[in-house]
């Protein structure tokens, strides 16, 4: 019958399009992948022990996926030119229903094993924590209260010594996330929770809030930087200090424009006037790479584009846009850029 | 090729019935709006189901559209965060409330009369309501578009961001309203498929027997009937917070936000499940007609869509891996929801055993099963990986997880959905779809779906969160979202191809017979469309396929075929009414109420009030609801007995909902020993007098049996002013507890518990008095006569409804009483 070839041919193609698609999802993939946070390619102790138990979990399922259209695969190649006189009438076989349910419930029971034995190798025993890490809308707070100073946006940790930070919320929920290192924990108000893992490789890793948590959700990121651990004594020294005096005339301008401007009334800069704590902490801010929970790079012309109109950059944070003449806004500038 | 060849060679469509009703004779009647407003037929109920989810599908997917446009690139400007949060919030609230449910609900609606031999379902008036409220539910959603803007903080909606501090619009609190009305819809719908599956199937069929998308649409309608409730308790707490001053959810003010998110989602996973399992039924019914084969291992099938409803209720905080839970607890729900692979897999290999060694007819609709058995599996195992709780802390809240659920909600639900369209489209509209559109159609979906979701678990995995209006331009997801934004796209073809088919089929499809794809199952009995009373004639039922029998004759275990008789089912009018409508109409007026304006709350209670007296009041004694094929006195509950008695299980979960948080409150804030600080004399006095009164209520339902008209009425009246006099020594607290709602955590636990508990006893009370009114008046029917008339149908299923809701009022009594005046 001329139908059912035609309709053969159709069934066949379906695969091969699909086959297809694949393959430019996979290499897109490949071609994208490299800048990624990327879970599997882990730095952190507690995402080394996830990628291990993904490799066996995905193992194990892509078998029986496998399984699944293979026979899915006979079964349409078998049964389409079958007549219908033909088509076995049996109703069930309860020695085959027993078989195929006692598989996934083996299946399922190793997979439970795998989960609960790489759950208690991520669980590094309580210690008391190094800072407190407070998600607010939409940028973090990293109080280091026992050195006496805040990194906002910016996390400074040793390789291969275990971090352990206690998370918390000031308004809504968030979530605290560094794909590279482990899994996420929630910051919800009136809970702490705690994270614990080692960073294992020096670099810069991409923290993201991954709760959705208001209109600026999106923009919600930082920056957790792994570095040896004398960098990371030097940048707890550096931080402790107070903001540094302006020496440049821009900057010593914009010393003069940022305490008579109401920037005081969210931000606190150590040493000076400025003593807000509703936005970060900007003491050390020159020393930092990114601008509004890392929305940019901290670039002269990325902070003075954030001065000029935030708004834009990131539409209904808490900062408002402060009018300002422009040499006012290019001092501001110099002298944020001078806070190292 | 001709359509039924490719169905089977010719035969398709040979009547059965003989019945001279033809689908003219059908569409005779007069249509018009009045017809659609007045109906209470179940298969016009079940099309105004399926035509407004099918409305709201067309809209949540040119939100989908608009999200995957702005995400097609980084930094894209087209949507603001704002308006991005809206949609990606309404897309969600609507496919999950104003699409994947009416769908199904509105296919069982049509269909489960139909495939049990019924005329229609056990309560054609509560079934109009039902969709009513569902209308009206969706329209107060998108009214909030109008005024200041929709929900933007998820379908999912995690306190405290909902509260007024965080969400000082309104969008959140027309959400709750909206929810209110739709959930009242579901649970209003389940009951009635409860009675109607329970007692009004045709003779001879056992529950067992049952089609299996009506033992699925069964045993869902118990996982709506105790899900619901606990969103309903989430979102009166939540109203209470945003509109009172409360602070449940607030930790400034002793409450706790993972209250929100343990209701919730003991809601929400139910819930997934409600959206999948008659998916199940539908795959379950289409697999064995275009198999030419009985459905494999029916029994299993059955059980496991049990054990998946069942388990449903005890994996609810795979979703909270994240939230810093106790590690064991984590465990035992990554078992649990581990453990529901097991079923969903015995499933699959029992649809793949359907196929092996049938005669395949591929028709759109086997295409979309199978697609959905090749799609769906992936979304399973993806969905039990996300049980894996190292796993999930790293991929929650990232786009594998809506990679996954959209894996299991459109590759399953949606599809067999669309499978099911494909299949009984002749049925309810007497023509077929065109295959032609149909198979273009799966081609478009299947290969879209692809292109769309598999990129995102890809994203997932790289580390894009979720509900981001935005990326930046260099952390590497940009090629894999344009893949997706243009698999969207391509899906949406797909989706408009149906509305096309549908449009085009309606007017100039090729006519159908009664029994196109000459399947086994009672739908397939009467003319397509069928007219009001669904059957000329039925068959006997010996067996779950009875139109095979009635080919073949009944094999028994022995090996003799027997013949199967038909008998004539007797022609009954449709009986319109228009109450339904307003009764909704006055539910929705009490809403907008709820929105803050007092007056208007007032006269939408008042609404409600005169238009369920309507209702009561009517020819409804005799009529409607129609009686069941077995007369109640052959049972051990009534038919509205029973109906209570769901509805009664359904405010247990309530009331359980709202006492786990405050109990948890009270761990919370280690509050032990003191009560709510009000004297406990006059309620342990109270208490004994709401007892009092479940002895008098109990001795009313014995003496109405036993036709004493003195002992009912005294003892009826009795109970009445008990529960007056509780009532009003509650009142009496109140005025004296010398706190306010808003005061502390314990306050306002103190008034949600009693004042919720109040509410069901001053609704107990109207109930019974009604029934003082209803009884009386049947009484003056008969003048003369010193005893109570026999028992009617109606009138003796509401007295035991009467009586079994005030058991419960007071059986709720002492678990209220203990939490708030002990503990």
């Amino acid at each position: 019958m001329p139908g059912s070839v035609k309709e053969e041919r159709r069934v066949s193609r379906g695969p091969a399009v699909a086959a297809g698609a694949f393959a430019v999802v996979l290499a897109a993939l490949v071609l994208g992948g490299c800048d990624s946070p990327d879970i599997l390619r882990s730095e952190g102790s507690a995402g080394n022990e996830i990628v291990t138990l993904a490799k066996w979990i995905f193992g194990i399922l892509a078998f029986v996926l496998i399984t699944v259209w293979g026979i899915l695969f006979f079964v349409i190649v078998t049964g389409k030119g079958r007549r219908e006189q033909d088509a076995s009438q049996t109703k069930g076989n309860l020695r085959i229903e027993i078989v195929w349910t006692a598989i996934p419930a083996v299946i399922v029971t190793v997979l439970f094993i795998l989960t609960v034995v790489i759950t208690n190798r991520i669980d590094m025993p309580a210690k008391g924590a190094q800072f407190t890490a407070i998600g607010r809308q939409w940028w973090w707070d990293f109080d280091y209260k026992d050195l006496g100073f805040k990194s906002p946006n910016e996390i400074y940790a040793p390789v291969g010594r275990p971090i352990y930070i206690d998370v918390e919320s000031a308004d809504v929920i968030h979530s605290f996330w560094v794909p590279q290192m482990g899994g996420k924990t929630d910051m919800i108000p009136g809970h702490v929770n705690h994270v614990r893992f080692v960073p294992l490789k020096t670099g810069e890793y991409l923290g993201e809030c991954s709760e959705f948590c208001g209109v600026q959700h999106g923009k919600m990121r930082f920056l957790f930087v792994v570095v040896e651990p004398e960098e990371y004594t030097a940048w707890v020294e550096r931080q402790q200090q107070p903001a540094a005096k302006a020496t440049g005339p821009e900057a010593v301008a914009g010393e003069k424009v940022i305490a008579s401007v109401g920037c005081g009334s969210c931000h606190a800069i150590r040493g000076t006037t400025l003593k807000g704590t509703f936005g970060p902490d900007l003491t050390h801010f020159g020393s930092r790479r990114g601008i509004g929970a890392y929305t940019l790079r901290n670039t002269p012309e990325n902070l003075l584009r954030w001065i000029q109109d935030t708004q834009a950059v990131k539409p209904d944070s808490n900062m408002p846009n402060v009018p300002l003449p422009l040499v006012q806004q290019q001092q501001l500038t110099a002298y944020l850029g001078e806070l190292k | 090729m001709s359509l039924r060849r490719a169905i089977d060679r010719g035969a398709a469509g040979a009547p059965l019935t003989g019945a001279a009703n033809s689908p003219a004779a059908a569409h005779a009647e007069r249509g018009g709006l009045g017809a659609w407003l007045t109906t209470t037929d179940h298969k016009k109920i079940g099309l105004m189901y399926i035509g407004t989810a099918l409305v709201f599908f067309l809209i949540a997917v040119i939100f989908a559209m608009l999200m995957r446009t702005q995400l097609i690139k980084p930094e894209m400007g087209l949507l603001s965060p704002q308006t991005y949060n809206e949609i990606f919030s309404m897309h969600g609230t609507t496919m999950v409330f104003l699409f994947g449910m009416p769908i199904l609900i509105g296919l069982a609606n049509y269909l489960v009369p139909l495939q049990i031999g019924a005329r229609d379902m056990a309560f054609p008036r509560a079934n109009a309501l039902s969709y009513w409220l569902l209308l009206f539910g969706g329209l107060v959603l998108y009214a909030s578009f109008l005024f200041g803007g929709a929900l933007d903080t998820g379908w999912f909606s995690y306190a405290p961001l909902t509260l007024k501090a965080y969400s000082p619009h309104d969008g959140v609190t027309f959400w709750i309203v909206s929810l209110v009305l739709l959930g009242g819809s579901s649970i209003l719908g389940s009951i009635n498929f409860i009675v109607t599956c329970l007692r009004f199937r045709a003779k001879g069929m056992g529950l067992w027997q049952m089609p299996i998308f009506s033992v699925a649409t069964f045993i869902n309608s118990f996982l709506i009937l105790f899900a619901i409730p606990s969103l309903s308790a989430a979102l009166a707490l939540l109203y209470l917070d945003r509109q009172f001053g409360t602070s449940f959810f607030d930790p400034t003010g002793g409450g706790d936000p993972i209250i929100w998110q343990h209701l919730f989602w003991f809601f929400g996973h139910p819930e997934v499940y409600i959206l999948i399992l008659p998916a199940f039924g539908i795959m379950s019914e289409v697999v064995p007609a275009f198999s030419r084969k009985p459905l494999f291992g029916r029994s299993s099938m059955v059980v496991m869509l049990g054990v998946i409803g069942l388990l449903g209720f005890l994996v609810w905080a795979h979703h909270m891996f994240a939230a810093g839970l106790p590690s064991l607890f984590n465990t035992i729900m990554a078992g649990t929801s581990m453990l529901i692979a097991i079923p969903t897999g015995v499933k699959i290999f029992n649809w793949l055993a359907t196929m092996w060694g049938g005669a395949l007819r591929f028709t759109t609709s086997l295409l979309y099963a199978c697609g959905l058995i090749a799609l769906f599996t992936v979304g399973g195992i993806t969905g039990v990986t996300l049980a894996v709780v190292p796993w999930d802390w790293q991929v929650t809240d990232t786009y594998y997880v809506v990679a996954h659920f959209h894996n299991v909600l459109l590759a399953g639900t949606v599809f067999a959905a669309f499978a099911g369209i494909y299949y009984w489209f002749p049925k309810m509209t007497g023509r077929f779809l065109s295959e032609r559109i149909g198979k273009a159609q799966f081609w478009l979906t299947a290969f879209g779906f692809a292109l769309t979701f598999f990129p995102l678990y890809a994203l997932g995995i790289m580390g894009m969160p979720r509900r981001v209006y935005t990326y930046a331009p260099d952390v590497g997801w940009n090629e894999l979202n344009l893949v997706s934004s243009i698999g969207g796209y391509i899906l949406a073809l797909g989706f408009v191809l149906l509305f096309v088919n549908i449009i085009r089929s309606l007017r100039s499809g090729e006519p159908a017979g009664e029994n196109p794809w000459r399947a086994w199952t009672l739908e397939w009995a009467t003319t397509s469309p069928p007219q009001h009373g669904n059957f000329a004639r039925l068959p006997e039922i010996r067996s779950d396929r009875p139109l095979w029998d009635a080919e073949n004759g009944y094999e028994d275990e022995g090996g003799r075929v027997e013949e199967i008789a038909w008998v004539d089912v007797p022609a009954e009018p449709e009986q319109r009414t228009i109450t339904p409508f307003w009764v909704a109409f006055g539910i929705l007026i009490l809403g907008i109420g709820l929105l803050g304006v007092p007056l208007v709350f007032i006269v939408g209670t008042a609404l409600i009030l005169i238009t369920l007296a309507v209702w009561m009041n009517g020819r409804w004694t005799e009529i409607d609801p129609t009686p069941p094929p077995t007369p109640d006195a052959e049972h051990r509950f009534s038919f509205i007995g029973l109906g209570t008695l769901a509805f009664i299980g359904s405010e247990s979960v309530f009331f359980a909902s709202l006492i786990a948080a405050v109990i948890h409150l009270r761990i919370h804030n280690s509050v032990f020993g003191g009560g709510s600080g009000v004297e406990i004399t006059l309620p342990l006095i109270n208490t004994v007098i709401l007892f009092a009164s479940g002895v008098t209520a109990h001795y009313a339902q014995t003496a109405y049996r036993a036709r004493r008209k003195g002992g009912f009425f005294f003892l009826l009246v009795l109970t009445i002013v008990l529960g007056v006099i509780f009532l009003g020594g509650q009142a009496w607290e109140y005025w004296h507890a010398g706190f306010g709602l808003s005061d502390s955590i314990i306050a306002s636990s103190f008034y949600v518990l009693t004042g919720f508990h109040g509410f069901h006893v001053l609704c107990g009370i109207l109930a019974l008095v009604y029934l003082l009114f209803r009884a009386r008046r049947e009484l003056r029917r008969r003048p003369g006569e010193r005893d109570l008339p026999e028992p009617t149908p109606g009138t003796s299923g509401l007295v035991d409804g009467g009586t079994y809701y005030w058991h419960f009022v007071d059986a709720v009594w002492v678990v209220v009483f203990v939490v708030v005046y002990l503990l």
